[in-house]
């Protein structure tokens, strides 16, 4: 959390190019997040302060590779590595000396062909009375490259036509119809629309990167049954969206990550982490999982308890023996809530969500951590806070505190009324 | 300890170390570049080549491939020369004959390369009142400018140094050091790189470890604050007591001050820096005082020297008592005194200072640190001193000096 004793401000969202950096950062006024990417693969971020601005070139040069450093060392020496698992031994020396160019290397293990079709991979996206947010979305799905099989729009029960005439208006779109509101509802009609071996989630509020599809497909190579991508905001104008993106970030950074069942046997006190684990608006499956572990679980929607239906289901993959690839170069730009108000209920939605999920996790796997967490964990991060805002590690347009406990409340209070 | 200083664009070559020796200190570069130290031991005998390969990797292969990268990136053209500017090379010393004769040595490549990088530079000695006659004569056969500062103690030697210069840049060496040869193109470096800054500091890294002080002192972090450059302004982004304590700024053995901004400062404080019993805290107030003005001090690696520690356990002892405990608490004291918004951030920095070193003392105790208990109570005593009215001492006793050599 960086900047956490600051009050958050808006910043310019920047992207500079290793591959063909600027002459340097001019100053617009306000701190810069910038984001570093090296010929179309997305490396790193890092918040800029404005007492550093204007930059020099050589300046960026060392800021940008300062923030793009951990996720190339682990792309290229590390990319197997376990999450939360042992570290992975580091190489000798001379494996980092013998690189002919290490960016070379770099785009050979995640580049992929940018042409064609992914003639295996459907895109699905839910929404809901959103037509103009929709439109965008999916005029970014028309830059993807290469281009997936399939785009389906599942509406779910919007009061209007709108959504639908969006649709209409995209050449290679299909249009699905879910009368039950819910978002896992419309998932799950969106799984029952797809006849590919893989499809992909993303959300009506989001523009996908046009490497995105060919991203996520690579990385079921390596034997994963899901996979999750990088969350990165389109813009930070307001303080409700710069503290979302800094404290609740989508996004789980740059760095590969494999979650494996052995989070599991961590022992009592630790539930699994899969909140770690990826984002609704940036997820893939293999379409045939939902066969053998079913499908999300409708208790668990915005609107009824909060938004966790995925991160529930994560927790049954992973309790089911497989593997989930998070992958940080499968990117979708995201716009945050503007204003402090939806920030709020956001933050109240998730956390009334994440203790609804520990109750169902709890309830399928007899797992106590799920408990622990619920009744040790959160109510000792809460105290945290409490501290870290009183000793001035922690400004207080950051503190969410009451929203947070309301919300976990909230979760309990929906799973005892609606338990099976 | 066997201390090498190994490049890694050479092959890399096996190493002997004697029974005699504690363990291995290897000091990493990449065409010049220093970009990582470490230390084993125990360890003897022969260490292979492919022993020392893997050990480098395991200590600095994230920053080898973090300067491949920058390499890459910046292209293997060397930085820029300046446009034209002026430095003046200032060593403060006293009664150190050899020592100052060394780093005098070690500035002959600095000045050979100077014009090619844009900097006119001269150098400077300050001889704070030695005794020792030779050491005039050591600065006239090296060909540096000699003056005479009656007033004894460091600050006001430095001072002696501002007021002597008309260069545009005033360096800094402390007559312990090595100046590295690189040292100049590592200035304009970070010069190009933050063209506002008012100060830099360096990397000091050991110049040898023959004894167990040393060993002992390198082991506790030594003079290093790391391989990468910071730039220091007005705030920090996670750190809500910064700047208080400017420990982390880096050291006076090895800095460079733009001459106006320095004395827009007022200076250095005479009443710190003073030899025994205030030996330190002079440059820790000059940095503090920068960004609290708004300057920006940048700690730049690339300006690399080599510092002879003290040798013997005792006078480590005491530098733990002396410089780092009553010196730097006196520090923090006149900053409290003098620095009233900050008084907060002070509070909560000593807050954290004591925790710390209490609980580093009984990890001590438990055999669990890089240094025996003997020192941390050395500091903790001298910084409980350091506070208890020693800045007020210092003032009046540096008003006194003034007055005894008006």
């Amino acid at each position: 959390m960086t900047l956490a004793p600051h009050p958050p401000v808006p910043m310019d969202v920047r992207s500079v190019d290793l591959a063909d950096l600027p002459d340097g950062l001019t100053d617009p006024g306000r701190p810069i997040h910038l984001l570093v990417w090296h010929a179309g693969l997305a490396l790193g971020a890092v918040d800029v302060p404005s007492d550093h601005l204007p930059m020099t070139r050589e300046a960026l040069v060392q800021t940008a590779i300062e923030a793009a450093l951990p996720a190339v060392w682990c792309h290229l020496f590390a990319p197997e590595a376990a999450f939360l698992g042992r570290p992975t031994p580091r190489p000798p020396a001379s494996a980092v000396l013998e690189l002919d160019d290490p960016w070379k290397e770099l785009h050979k293990r995640l580049d992929v062909d940018r042409s064609g079709t992914v003639d295996d991979l459907t895109v699905v996206i839910c929404t809901r009375d959103r037509p103009d947010d929709l439109d965008r979305c999916l005029i970014s799905i028309q830059a993807l490259s290469p281009s997936p099989a399939e785009v389906v729009v599942v509406d779910n029960a919007s009061r209007d036509d709108a959504t639908r005439q969006v649709a209409s208006r995209h050449a290679g779109v299909r249009y699905v119809r879910e009368e039950r509101p819910g978002l896992d509802h419309a998932r799950n009609a969106g799984i029952a629309a797809v006849t590919t071996t893989y499809l992909a989630f993303t959300d009506d509020d989001v523009a996908v990167d046009p490497g995105w599809v060919g991203q996520l497909r690579r990385a079921f190579e390596a034997g994963p049954v899901a996979v999750t991508g990088n969350v990165l905001p389109i813009e930070l104008e307001t303080v409700s969206q710069t503290v979302f993106e800094q404290d609740w970030s989508l996004g789980k950074g740059f760095i590969p990550r494999r979650f494996t069942p052995a989070l599991r046997g961590r022992g009592r006190r630790r539930a699994m982490p899969v909140w770690e684990v990826g984002a609704g608006a940036n997820m893939a499956f293999r379409r045939d999982i939902f066969d053998e572990i079913g499908e999300f679980d409708p208790r668990l929607d915005v609107g009824a308890a909060g938004c966790s239906g995925d991160s529930e289901l994560w927790y049954r993959l992973l309790v089911a023996g497989h593997e989930i690839h998070y992958v940080p170069t499968a990117v979708v730009h995201h716009r945050h809530r503007r204003d402090a108000a939806a920030l709020k209920r956001q933050i109240r939605g998730y956390l009334s969500g994440h203790t609804a999920a520990l109750l169902v996790q709890f309830e399928r796997s007899r797992d106590a951590s799920n408990l622990v967490r619920l009744v040790v964990v959160l109510p000792r991060n809460w105290y945290r806070v409490i501290l870290a805002r009183a000793s001035g590690s922690m400004h207080p347009d950051r503190v969410m505190l009451p929203v947070q406990v309301a919300g976990a409340f909230a979760g309990v209070r929906y799973y005892l009324r609606n338990r099976r | 300890m066997v201390l090498v200083d190994i490049d890694l664009c050479e092959p890399i070559v096996p190493i002997d170390v004697p029974d005699t020796v504690d363990g291995l200190a290897v000091i990493a570069r990449l065409d010049g570049r220093a970009i990582g130290f470490s230390m084993r031991s125990p360890l003897s005998g022969k260490v292979t080549a492919d022993d020392l390969d893997r050990h480098l990797g395991a200590t600095c292969g994230p920053e080898l491939l973090s300067e491949r990268l920058r390499q890459s990136v910046a292209g293997h053209e060397t930085t820029r020369p300046l446009d034209p500017t002026t430095m003046t090379v200032a060593v403060c010393t006293k009664d150190r004959p050899a020592g100052l004769g060394r780093v005098l040595t070690s500035l002959g490549t600095l000045q050979s390369s100077a014009d090619g990088w844009g900097v006119e530079i001269e150098i400077l000695v300050i001889d704070n009142a030695s005794d020792d006659p030779s050491v005039r004569a050591v600065a006239e056969t090296h060909g540096a400018r000699y003056v005479r500062e009656e007033r004894p103690g460091l600050d006001f030697a430095r001072n002696r140094a501002l007021a002597e210069t008309s260069s545009r840049w005033l360096t800094f060496f402390d007559d312990d050091v090595i100046v590295d040869p690189t040292w100049l193109r590592g200035f304009v470096e970070g010069l190009v790189a933050h063209p506002d800054a008012a100060a830099f500091t360096g990397l000091v890294l050991p110049a040898r470890l023959d004894t167990e002080a040393q060993v002992l002192f390198e082991r506790r972090g030594g003079f290093r604050h790391g391989f990468v450059t910071r730039r220091m302004g007005r705030q920090h982004p996670v750190d809500p007591t910064y700047p208080a304590g400017a420990g982390s700024f880096g050291t006076g053995a090895n800095m460079v001050v733009r001459v106006e901004a320095a004395l827009a400062m007022g200076g250095f404080d005479p009443a710190l820096d003073a030899g025994a019993p205030m030996p330190g805290g002079g440059d820790l107030d000059l940095w503090y005082r920068l960004v609290r003005a708004g300057e920006v001090v940048v700690y730049e690696p690339g300006c690399l020297v080599f510092h002879d520690h003290r040798e013997s356990t005792d006078a480590l002892a005491r530098q733990f008592r002396d410089s780092w405990g009553r010196s730097f608490h006196a520090f923090i004291d006149k900053c409290y005194r003098t620095d009233p918004p900050m008084r907060s951030a002070h509070r909560r920095y000593l807050w954290r200072w004591y925790r710390a070193m209490l609980t580093d003392l009984a990890r001590s105790a438990r055999g669990r640190s890089s240094v025996p208990p003997r020192y941390l109570v050395a500091e903790l005593r001298g910084a409980v001193q350091g506070m208890a009215g020693d800045y007020r001492r210092a003032v009046r006793r540096a008003e006194q000096v003034e007055r005894d050599h008006r």
